[in-house]
């Protein structure tokens, strides 16, 4: 079937086999055509590759943890580490619950799709922005791991001896924390460097995967919008109206049902953006020694503000969109108004149709003011902590390194 | 009072309108000659601005009024660049004025263009709009309130202009002996022009467009807010036109068809606003941003102590000038809002018998719809926003006066660095 390469499943597909080779969203038979093809079985090599990464984010969240605790006194920066693999923890915990729920969520969003298959089609070139989402952000993150590894050595450097001691030095440099507690062995410093690969990746992964989906809600949103456009000021028999407003219900209920399933993700995914905004705007004031460090800095400062802006206001954009029909039910001419088009006018004046955060808050352009509002005075708060204590210049390095990879 | 309005604009119809005392007061003739001073400067470059109707109103890329505004949003991009480069010797909050003022107006003159290619389609359908109620006729004395406000603003533009030269002349006269040296001290080491100096060398040439560049980039600091308001007024004009015909018929006895007719103007009047909101509702956030933060700046460089009346008199005026630029905007925009919601009182005193479909339809549309204009979709401008920009300029305030504290008592930094940069 032409462009059924757009459907919700087909287009998502390509991130979530990436989210595979990464320990999250065990779920099989993702690449059918299908929803009939997904399955969630607890006992398969997926769920205990899952496992297996949950174990390694676990010991990382230990060993930081420790040495925190084992410190003189707990600074804003000394917190991200344990803050980051904690981040990192539930959220693989968070796409193993989604995980064993997909199947049934995938379905319900195909019902809907076969609904508006007739009239509506398929959303055009979604395939492809969720192919340039998924090519995007692996690309991005494994330069930013890679700009990690590379800070990382040259600070190892001058500590090695030559020759292959440069890889014990640079273990030994990068998990500082994790050696002070076991000895040093290349097994376990190669474990730790695939768990914390698979935490950096989590992290900017749970940003690019409510991106794509509140994209997938806004464009069946706009399609249903479009429609209506098309009768805009005329007349058209109440069957019409009646249709559209049931198709209306029918995107509503799909919206409450995404939510249910994603919202305590997408809570996760603010507050974590947030606290690493406010993280790294702190650390840029501070004086950055070398043209690396520079580079490193922006790059991933910038790169996290286009993830937390790209996530906002995608998800912002389902509330705009639902609320889009009002323009064309406003217009219904007199003659035509009829019980139909009341009820529906009602059901989008009164009824709330938006993501949520755990049901604590909604997701809405109002909120993203807020959030950077938020932002600015969580800063100015922090600029005069730190004037109080002197720099930590060094102590801010290792942790930007730990937390930013 | 008869429903003869038109439902599709007659084109023929259209050609023939000749100026005259009724349509003088049109929106399309009222703004004209705002938008020419405004061409002058390079913002809005749209052909056919004193047409004698909007269908003669176009945007071409290759007319010389779109390559002079593209000329001046090179230029101003290119003083930001500037900016930013001073900025790599430290960033602190007196080097970033220089960024924001500059990239405001980069922001503006891109804006503008953007707008000028949807100001032929925006001034069509409202010119329908004011065709389809002719039979309100057209808001009194609306070209000379236009004309009034824009002197207005725009005198106390230039009047700030002035006082920011002659404040700072003032003070490089004092550190210098000779009328040259005089300027060369002024171009290079009174702050304001910091940023070109930086990377170029001084020669008149230079001082000349730097002169030049920095009046053009306050004109349209201070014309982004003063066409915010004057739209936002000719809007509430058109609205008020609506309000007082009903309220003049309040606690009447009127048939359905009637009403059905009102809604349906009211229903024009939203969707124009709406319209209206597409097309300027980033100019409004970049103006709103930009305003609280100069408001911000200001007040903590009022927190220095100032030398010399004309220093007193300029930073007076001039933070008074912000102030009173940004409270009038948000009235103005304001009253958009609170214009959309007078209907709901006469649709309240319709009598039973009358109070049937349209009616109940035409007070649910008033109470549900938010007519009004937002930055963005972020905030919608009501009275209430006024309010809430107050409470955050006053947070920020606090804690920016607890930061100022903090690194005056570690350095020695004379007033003069303190100054409003972006003059």
């Amino acid at each position: 079937m032409s462009g059924a390469n757009n459907s919700f499943q087909r287009a998502l597909c390509p991130l979530l086999v990436a989210g595979q080779c990464f320990a999250l969203m065990p779920v099989s038979g993702l690449t059918g055509y299908d929803a009939s093809t997904l399955q969630f079985r607890w006992l398969s090599p997926r769920v205990a590759y899952t496992f297996l990464s949950l174990v390694g984010i676990f010991c990382h969240l230990c060993v930081c943890v420790r040495e925190l605790v084992v410190a003189d006194h707990i600074t804003y920066s000394a917190c991200a580490p344990p803050i980051f693999f904690a981040v990192t923890f539930l959220a693989t915990c968070f796409y193993l619950r989604l995980a064993t729920k997909w199947p049934d969520l995938v379905s319900k969003w195909q019902t809907v799709e076969q609904t508006m298959l007739k009239d509506y089609g398929y959303p055009r070139n979604f395939e492809r922005r969720c192919k340039f989402c998924a090519a995007f952000m692996l690309t991005a993150s494994t330069v930013e791991h890679l700009m990690a590894l590379y800070s990382c050595l040259l600070r190892a450097l001058p500590r090695s001896t030559g020759g292959l001691d440069v890889v014990r030095a640079f273990y030994t440099s990068w998990f500082e924390q994790a050696f002070k507690m076991t000895e040093y062995a290349l097994w376990k410093s190669l474990l730790l460097q695939l768990s914390n690969f698979l935490a950096t990746f989590t992290w900017s992964y749970m940003d690019m995967y409510v991106t794509l989906v509140s994209m997938a809600l806004t464009e069946k949103f706009l399609q249903f919008g479009e429609g209506l456009r098309a009768v805009r000021g005329k007349a058209a028999p109440l069957k019409f109206w009646r249709e559209a407003r049931q198709l209306y219900d029918n995107l509503c209920c799909l919206t409450r049902t995404v939510d249910e399933h994603i919202s305590h993700l997408v809570l996760l995914c603010l507050a974590s953006d947030l606290y690493f905004i406010c993280l790294q705007l702190f650390n840029s004031l501070k004086n950055v020694k070398t043209l690396y460090g520079y580079i490193y800095f922006f790059y991933s400062f910038g790169y996290l503000l286009f993830r937390a802006s790209s996530m906002c206001f995608c998800a912002a954009a389902v509330n705009e969109v639902s609320q889009k029909p009002r323009d064309v039910l406003y217009a219904v001419p007199a003659g035509t108004y009829n019980a139909e088009v009341e009820r529906f006018i009602d059901r989008v004046t009164t009824d709330e149709v938006a993501l949520t955060g755990f049901r604590l808050i909604t997701l809405n352009r109002r909120l993203i003011l807020t959030i950077v509002g938020s932002i600015v005075t969580y800063e100015l708060l922090l600029v005069q902590q730190g004037n109080g204590q002197g720099s930590f210049s060094e102590e801010l390095e290792y942790a930007a390194n730990i937390t930013i990879m | 009072m008869t429903g003869g309005f038109f439902k599709e604009c007659d084109l023929a119809m259209m050609n023939t309108v000749t100026l005259n005392e009724e349509n003088v007061n049109s929106f399309h003739h009222a703004i004209s000659s705002v938008i020419v001073t405004a061409q002058c400067f390079g913002l809005l470059p749209v052909l056919g601005v004193t047409g004698p109707n909007a269908a003669s109103l176009r945007f071409q890329w290759n007319s010389f009024r779109a390559v002079f505004s593209i000329f001046i949003l090179l230029g101003a991009g290119l003083n930001m660049c500037f900016a930013v480069v001073l900025m790599q010797s430290g960033i602190s909050f007196e080097q970033s004025d220089g960024v924001v003022f500059f990239g405001t107006v980069t922001t503006t003159y891109m804006l503008f263009l953007q707008l000028a290619k949807q100001w032929p389609n925006l001034m069509v359908e409202w010119e329908n709009l004011e065709l389809s109620q002719k039979h309100y006729g057209y808001p009194r004395r609306l070209h000379l309130k236009i004309k009034i406000i824009a002197t207005a603003v725009l005198t106390g533009a230039l009047v700030e202009h002035a006082l920011s030269k002659s404040s700072r002349i003032t003070v490089a006269a004092a550190h210098t002996d000779n009328i040259t040296d005089m300027f060369h001290h002024y171009f290079t080491k009174t702050g304001t022009y910091n940023q070109m100096f930086a990377v170029m060398d001084y020669s008149f040439t230079t001082a000349t467009l730097t002169l030049i560049t920095n009046f053009i980039a306050t004109f349209a600091w201070n014309f982004t807010d003063l066409f915010i308001i004057l739209v936002s007024l000719a809007l509430t004009e058109r609205f008020h036109l609506f309000n007082q015909y009903l309220v003049s018929l309040r606690g009447k006895f009127l048939p359905e068809s009637f009403w059905a007719q009102r809604r349906e103007e009211y229903n024009n009047l939203s969707h124009l606003t709406r319209t209206l909101d597409s097309c300027i509702s980033k100019i409004v956030l970049v103006s709103f941003g930009s305003n609280l933060y100069f408001i911000c700046r200001q007040l903590l460089n009022s927190l220095s102590p100032l030398d010399g009346v004309i220093n007193t008199l300029y930073f007076c005026w001039s933070f008074g000038f912000v102030l009173f630029r940004t409270v009038t905007l948000s009235l103005y925009a304001a009253s958009i809002y609170d214009e959309s919601l007078l209907p709901k009182r006469v649709l309240y005193d319709v009598p039973p018998e009358s109070y049937r479909g349209e009616v109940s339809r035409f007070l649910s549309q008033i109470v549900t719809d938010t007519v009004a204009l937002s930055g963005m979709n972020f905030f919608h401008i009501t009275r209430t926003l006024l309010l809430t920009l107050a409470g955050t300029i006053v947070t920020y305030e606090i804690v920016l006066v607890q930061l100022n504290s903090i690194t005056i008592i570690g350095s020695n930094t004379t007033n003069n660095m303190t100054r409003k940069f972006y003059e």
